[in-house]
């Protein structure tokens, strides 16, 4: 069956891997250079040097990535040098090795990963509070249910 | 079904505040409310709870920047957890920032743990 997919017409490969839209594996062991623009997953399990454009991405604790990357979503278990900037957040995990300039908009480092460099909030400064205090969710949910018919506890 | 004693509040027979080490003499815990402004620096060897504000340098075994607490200036501490706002440069073998905190400046550690939520911007510089 494998060597008669070369007779099956060009958009169909039946590829573990290649039918969803957007997806792209490095896969271990391999290196790759060059471009990726407009993905939707990228997994780097191998060595790849380049750039990335992608919803998400993800270096496996074996993988190693060279390069420029913007993504929403970003998980690091192996091995990164270069500049982030991840719209929504960035998880470092215990195994993971990184270096560069970083955006966030949240940002998780597990216990033990090595992290290096300059590490930026988008949109920080802005919300620091300085002396005053801001005013958390948690307060305005009390607030809000102080406002409403306040349930009253009653122990029998 | 017992009558007798119930109108009586005998619960909280355990009502007065103790402190975390009072009897304790091998280890000093200090505490610092959050009504408290300081200019300057502390200097510890043991733990420091620490919820109020300095302008300074804070330097101790472990510290506790809790929600609370502000700190403009310096901390030093082998094991250090921020759960509130740094501004400035840390140092810490072990640094647990909580999800809470808020952070400018410089990071020097060895083992770093971040919990998501927390806002920083700052320079990270793993130390051997």
């Amino acid at each position: 069956m494998e060597n008669e997919l070369d007779h099956n017409s060009d958009n169909e490969v039946n590829s573990p891997i290649s039918n969803d839209n957007g997806s792209i594996l490095v896969g271990e062991g391999v290196l790759l250079e060059g471009r990726i623009v407009n993905a939707k997953d990228t997994n780097i399990s191998g060595t790849y040097n380049g750039s990335v454009s992608s919803d998400s991405l993800y270096i496996s604790k074996n993988g190693n990535l060279t390069g420029d990357i913007k993504t929403h979503d970003m998980t690091i278990s192996g091995k990164f040098t270069g500049d982030i900037r991840t719209e929504n957040s960035l998880v470092v995990n215990s195994t993971a090795s990184v270096k560069g300039n970083f955006e966030y908009s949240t940002i998780e480092v597990k216990f033990g990963a090595t992290i290096e460099g300059m590490v930026k909030h988008s949109g920080s400064l802005s919300s620091f509070r300085l002396s005053e205090k801001l005013v958390s969710q948690e307060e305005l949910d009390t607030l809000d249910v102080q406002n409403s018919d306040s349930p009253s506890e009653d122990n029998n | 079904m017992s009558i007798f004693g119930s109108q009586e509040k005998k619960e909280n027979s355990e009502d007065k505040f103790i402190f975390p080490n009072s009897g304790n003499t091998t280890s000093s815990h200090s505490f610092i409310s959050d009504d408290l402004e300081i200019n300057g620096n502390i200097t510890g060897k043991d733990y420091i709870d620490f919820n109020g504000k300095i302008t300074g340098t804070l330097k101790s075994n472990k510290i506790d920047i809790r929600e609370n607490g502000l700190v403009n200036g310096e901390i030093h501490a082998e094991n250090l957890i921020v759960a509130g706002e740094v501004d400035g440069q840390i140092k810490a073998d072990d640094l647990y920032i909580r999800s809470t905190a808020k952070i400018k400046g410089v990071i020097r550690y060895k083992n770093i743990d971040i919990q998501a939520g927390a806002i920083i911007t700052a320079e990270f510089i793993k130390t051997i």
